[in-house]
């Protein structure tokens, strides 16, 4: 419980400080909103109204605090390209991203976790080697290549599934789903043979411990105990890990969805970055990296539970 | 068991080695000028005069994905590096000095890992403007963190051995025990975390230029060759093999020669010898 | 009842191409007590694993393993048949209690799954409370608790009962020790092995116990194998092998354990045998051996003892040396520390509650003179290697002052350390670890050919690393660069605890020639108390961090005053027979 709450304090400290620096990091850009917003022949009269308007005249503490503020209101602003409210757009593509991550994660660990452990049992035979070879080539393949290739087999030559674009759930639960597949596989099965390695060596390092061996010494068949005493043991290193890997997934799937032109957070964020749209960037950039410390936080708190060793300190 | 580890090490080396003939030949001489636009000879088959053809603009791939080998190594080069040495000095001086030192560098360092190099990539983006440089500061400091954490766990394996208590008694100092103990123990380590740094900065790197953040045209990069080739996948999906294949040679060159080396400076296994 | 209980032909293990275990062959009746001593490499862990067919992949087993009851050869059955005679017919308990039991499981229901997977299968409820009584047996205080408790949350000993449990649920005709108490400290190794003879002699059941302490073996047995090199080389009565060993290897080897004062033990020059030694031609032992000829050269096969020259004789090696001098007169004070006090810093409880500490080492002072050697004696958790931080100036005391007197010459203090393999740099040369405490430009390559010299390395060793070289020549190399800037003091933590017995009489002779040539203080921290008799002239007995008693080193041993000193000296295995 101690632990639980030194953690929460540690999440909420450590989102302060992104925020500042996020803010501070878009802060020192040399050109000027305003300025950007009017083009180059925009009289100076112009230009400063702008800037008042904007808000970004005042001295940059009041508008981070202002800023600050606003986040704890779910507010983040309002573009100044677009001049509309940022927080419904961000929390629009959300979910998108998330479904995005959370698929690509199922895709991760149910290939990784049979891969992994069959390939550390068989870590002495062909197919061990094998499953090591192909988790090794799996690795060196970029997530947006592997998406390329998806559509090249599956969209473009069998016509089975679309090439790209996305459906919400709420409006067709079938064709959301046929428009997630590639996607979520093209993350998957990369993060998936990242996955697979560590599970591999997490066994392997089990399978040399002594107390699989006391396990075998009573009686347990090799399989089961490696079942019943070696996963659970090797399980607390790959939970590190795979918490290390949604955050992966999150900012991966920025990149995915330029693939498929799915409509999420990574494609707001390019587009924002494209119009020079700074108030949509510093949000959608705070939104991903409050993600990634809340995934690392959630990660340590089953880290220990799943351990007692930590777990009674 | 040791060709099997030779064999990482061959198939690794030898994949790095071509990247690294590819990137260095592309200086001296291409087959053709790589961005040259051809409007005569757009989308050229493979063999012929092109080796592996042209593209919609005419221009020749084998020469436009040697100079993108070329983009490559230099922004893995310049980005490892920095990765380098500012990971390193800080890992070691963590992991020397008990006190709150320590703690607060790894505490900063934890932080960043927050930061996913794309994510840092977007941001200088979204500021300076894309550009190479951007994508090298960007991959830089995200591979940091990374080098800060290992050496810092192999510096504190060192000092916890006895030979640095013997050391101190031999009245060495701060810099004596760093030099002649820490660096030459934690070597091995930070080769093959170099190794793994710089097959990721490939990953990073293709990944921005694909998303238009890397190095701008009409500088060849292999990830903007793949974006470019995309629109093609239907008529001519052969392009999109091409650049795929070299990130893809690349990576799991450093990877697989990353985890050769492992396996031979692992310590543990200097004994079955 | 026909055959003995377990009967072991011609077994062999093998690496690959390299043989590691040949030609072992006993059998062990039923309720028969056999011990197999051996040093490292001797294949005596091997040779358990591979009874039960528990020897890692990629060794393989040859011969023939027979248990009463088991209708077919144990060496070659599958894993199928031999989980049904694991936990069930035969337990085995492991060397290393700290990781022998599965850390994310707690302990009652790792003993109640070995009762539900053989014989009657009780339900779940039944066989933890099973375990909870079998824990009793064990003598574990609180059994209800302790069977509720995660490995970690218990001592070294507690687990060890654990493991205990483990093997014994199913009443085993047989129970395999493979060195179960050398990673405990003496007082709780002197319990476990009380436990595993009464429990032997309660249920009839068979023990065949691995170690490489011969006074611990002649304790717990009735008959002995000695293994050298992968092979048997003797095997007979306890009695008989320990008062007239006829190997001479057993022979050297009793020879080289004893520690009484005043005699030299006979170090067995030479160290173990590489792997792979088992199938080489001739006798093993042949390269060390005093009495080896030409016969030797065909490998002797034999009953009892596997040699050509055996010893007939009563022990006569142990006889006494008369060259060892007499002590000189204490010179000068060297060192002094006053109530030396190191406390930890406990992490807090909860923010801003007080700090808890831990106290390891209270008010304790000592003086080492010139030409005198102090012992420090004490279990883990005492404060020895505390103290002996705080004495070389690694550590600052809490409070408490240490002070080098000025009386004596060289370069103050320097430290042989316990692990002499963590304790060389593996990447620097021998020639620059021993030069590491002297100044460049003092004449350093004749210091170091001087040191080097002194503990008996070849003038070559210089140019080496330290991984060419074997466990008691890298502590010779420890000791040398200690000796390198001349020290008036030198301290020793554990300096023979990591190497075998055969090569531990060298070290200690070479600890004590050196200093004795010098005239240097010496103080040695061990937890062994023989070690700490044969070497030094004073004790002093750590318990809790405190000093608990000290004294002239053979007083305290005829006549220990306080109750830890006696708890400890009654834990020693009893003396060999002689």
């Amino acid at each position: 419980m101690r632990f639980f709450l030194r953690k929460i304090a540690g999440l909420l400290v450590s989102a302060v400080v992104a925020s500042f620096v996020v803010f501070a990091f878009l802060a020192v850009l040399p050109g000027d909103p305003a300025e950007v917003a009017l083009g180059t022949n925009a009289t100076p009269d112009a230009v400063a109204a702008l800037r008042h308007e904007f808000g970004t005249d005042r001295p940059l503490v009041v508008q981070y605090l202002d800023w600050g503020r606003g986040l704890l209101h779910g507010d983040f602003g309002t573009s100044y390209v677009t001049h509309d409210l940022i927080g419904p757009r961000i929390t629009d593509r959300l979910g998108v991203t998330c479904w995005l991550a959370a698929g690509g994660m199922l895709v991760a660990v149910l290939l990784a976790l049979p891969a992994g452990v069959l390939a550390a049992a068989w870590h002495r035979r062909a197919a061990g080697t094998v499953l090591s070879a192909l988790s090794q080539a799996g690795i060196a393949v970029p997530a947006f290549l592997a998406g390329i290739l998806l559509v090249y087999v599956f969209a473009v030559r069998a016509g089975a599934l679309p090439a790209g674009g996305y459906t919400p759930l709420a409006d067709d639960p079938g064709e959301w789903a046929r428009h997630l597949v590639l996607p979520c596989l093209s993350l998957g099965l990369v993060q998936g043979a990242v996955l697979t390695r560590y599970v591999r060596s997490a066994v392997l390092t089990v399978l040399h411990q002594d107390f699989l061996r006391t396990a075998r010494a009573k009686g347990r068949r090799r399989r089961a105990a490696l079942w019943r005493h070696g996963l659970p043991n090797a399980a607390v290193p790959v939970l590190t890990v795979l918490g290390l890997q949604l955050s992966t997934l999150l900012v991966g799937a920025v990149v995915v969805e330029r693939v498929f032109v799915v409509p999420g957070l990574g494609d707001l964020l390019l587009q924002g970055v494209a119009d020079r749209d700074l108030l949509l960037v510093q949000g959608v950039v705070l939104v991903l990296v409050v993600a990634v410390l809340v995934v690392n936080v959630l990660t340590d708190l089953l880290y220990h539970l799943a351990d007692p060793r930590l777990r009674s300190r | 068991m040791r060709g099997r580890y030779g064999l990482a090490l061959t198939v690794g080396g030898t994949l790095v080695a071509l990247v690294l003939a590819a990137a260095l030949l592309s200086l001296l001489w291409t087959p053709y000028d790589p961005v040259r636009v051809d409007a005569a000879h757009r989308l050229a088959g493979p063999g012929g005069a092109h080796l592996l053809g042209t593209d919609q603009f005419g221009r020749d791939v084998a020469s436009r994905l040697m100079t993108g080998a070329r983009t490559t190594v230099f922004v893995g080069v310049v980005a490892v590096g920095s990765a380098v040495l500012l990971g390193v000095p800080t890992g070691i001086a963590a992991g020397m000095s008990r006190g709150v030192l320590g703690g607060l560098l790894m505490r900063v360092g934890d932080f960043l890992l927050a930061f996913p190099a794309l994510l840092l990539a977007i941001m200088l983006a979204a500021v300076y403007g894309t550009s190479t440089g951007t994508a090298m500061v960007a991959i830089g400091i995200a591979s940091a963190p990374g080098f800060a954490r290992v050496s810092r766990a192999a510096t504190l394996r060192v000092m916890a051995a006895e030979y640095v208590d013997a050391a101190r008694l031999a009245r060495r100092g701060r810099w004596s025990v760093a030099l002649r103990h820490v660096l030459p123990n934690i070597r091995d380590v930070l080769i093959v975390q170099t190794s793994v740094a710089f097959a990721t900065a490939v990953l990073a790197e293709a990944a921005l230029s694909y998303l238009g953040l890397g190095t701008p045209p009409p500088t060849p990069s292999w990830g903007r060759m793949l974006l470019d080739s995309q629109e093609l996948l239907f008529s001519r999906p052969e392009l999109c093999l091409w650049p795929g294949l070299a990130v893809a040679a690349a990576v799991l060159g450093l990877n697989l020669f990353g985890d050769g080396l492992r396996d031979r400076f692992d310590p543990t296994l200097e004994g079955v010898r | 009842m026909s055959g003995p209980l377990l009967e072991v032909a011609g077994l062999g293990v093998d690496a690959g191409d390299v043989p590691l275990v040949r030609d072992v062959s006993f059998a062990v009746e039923r309720g028969e007590r056999v011990g197999v001593i051996g040093e490292s490499g001797s294949g005596k862990t091997l040779t358990a694993l591979a009874l039960l067919g528990l020897l890692d992949d990629g060794l393989r087993a040859s011969g023939s393993v027979r248990l009463d009851g088991v209708p077919f050869d144990l060496v070659g059955a599958g894993d199928r048949e031999l989980s049904g005679i694991r936990g069930r017919l035969a337990g085995m308990v492991f060397q290393e209690p700290m990781t022998a039991l599965n850390p994310v499981m707690r302990v009652g229901p790792q003993i109640a799954e070995t009762l539900r997977l053989h014989g009657a299968r009780p339900t779940r409820a039944a066989a933890r409370a099973t375990a909870v009584g079998l824990l009793g047996r064990l003598r574990l205080p609180d059994p209800v608790r302790a069977a509720r408790s995660y490995p970690h949350q218990l001592s070294g000993g507690q687990r060890q009962r654990g493991v205990l449990g483990i093997a014994l649920a199913n009443d085993p005709a047989l129970l395999i020790c493979d060195e179960p108490t050398t990673a405990l400290d003496v007082t709780v190794q002197k319990e476990i092995v009380d436990l595993v003879t009464g429990l032997s002699d309660e249920r009839g059941t068979a023990v065949l116990y691995i170690s490489h302490d011969l006074a611990l073996v002649a304790s717990v047995c009735h008959r002995v194998l000695v293994m050298y090199g992968g092979r048997i080389v003797e095997s007979g009565p306890v009695e008989r092998v320990l008062s007239r060993p006829a190997h001479p290897y057993t022979e050297a080897l009793l020879a080289a354990c004893d520690l009484t004062p005043g005699t030299r033990p006979r170090a067995i020059p030479g160290s173990v045998p590489p792997p792979g030694a088992a199938a080489a031609d001739g006798c093993v032992f042949r390269d060390r051996c005093a009495h080896a000829d030409d016969a030797c050269a065909v490998r002797p096969e034999g009953g009892t003892v596997a040699c050509w020259h055996p010893r007939t004789g009563p022990v006569s090696a142990v006889a006494p040396e008369t060259d060892v001098p007499p002590r000189p007169a204490p010179g000068p004070v060297l060192l002094t520390a006053r109530g030396l006090t190191r406390r930890y810093a406990r992490p807090r409880a909860r923010p801003f509650a007080r700090r808890a500490f831990l106290t390891a080492l209270e008010d304790v002072g000592l003086e080492l003179r010139a030409g005198r050697r102090l012992g420090v004696v004490g279990e883990s958790g005492s404060g020895k290697t505390t103290l002996l931080r705080l004495l070389a100036g690694l550590d600052r005391p809490t409070a408490g002052t240490v002070s080098t007197g000025s009386a004596g010459g060289g370069s103050g203090i320097q430290v042989v350390f316990q692990d002499p393999m963590g304790s060389l740099d593996p990447r620097m040369r021998v020639r620059d670890i021993v030069a590491e405490p002297l100044r460049a430009g003092t004449g350093t390559a004749a210091r170091v050919a001087e040191a080097l010299a002194a503990v008996g390395l070849p003038p070559d060793a210089g140019a080496r690393y330290p991984h060419q070289f074997s466990g008691g020549q890298r502590q010779r190399i420890a000791i040398a660069r200690a000796l390198a800037p001349d020290p008036s003091v030198l301290l020793a933590d554990e300096p023979v605890s990591a190497l075998d017995v055969s090569v531990r009489a060298q070290i200690l002779d070479v600890l004590r020639e050196v200093t004795e040539e010098r005239g240097m203080g010496l103080c040695v921290v061990s937890h062994d108390l023989g070690v700490i008799r044969y070497l030094c002239d004073d004790v002093m007995v750590l318990w809790q961090g405190k000093a608990v008693e000290r004294g002239a080193v053979e007083d305290v041993w005829e006549r220990p005053e306080h109750p830890y000193t006696e708890r400890l000296l009654g834990a020693i295995p009893a003396a060999l027979h002689r």
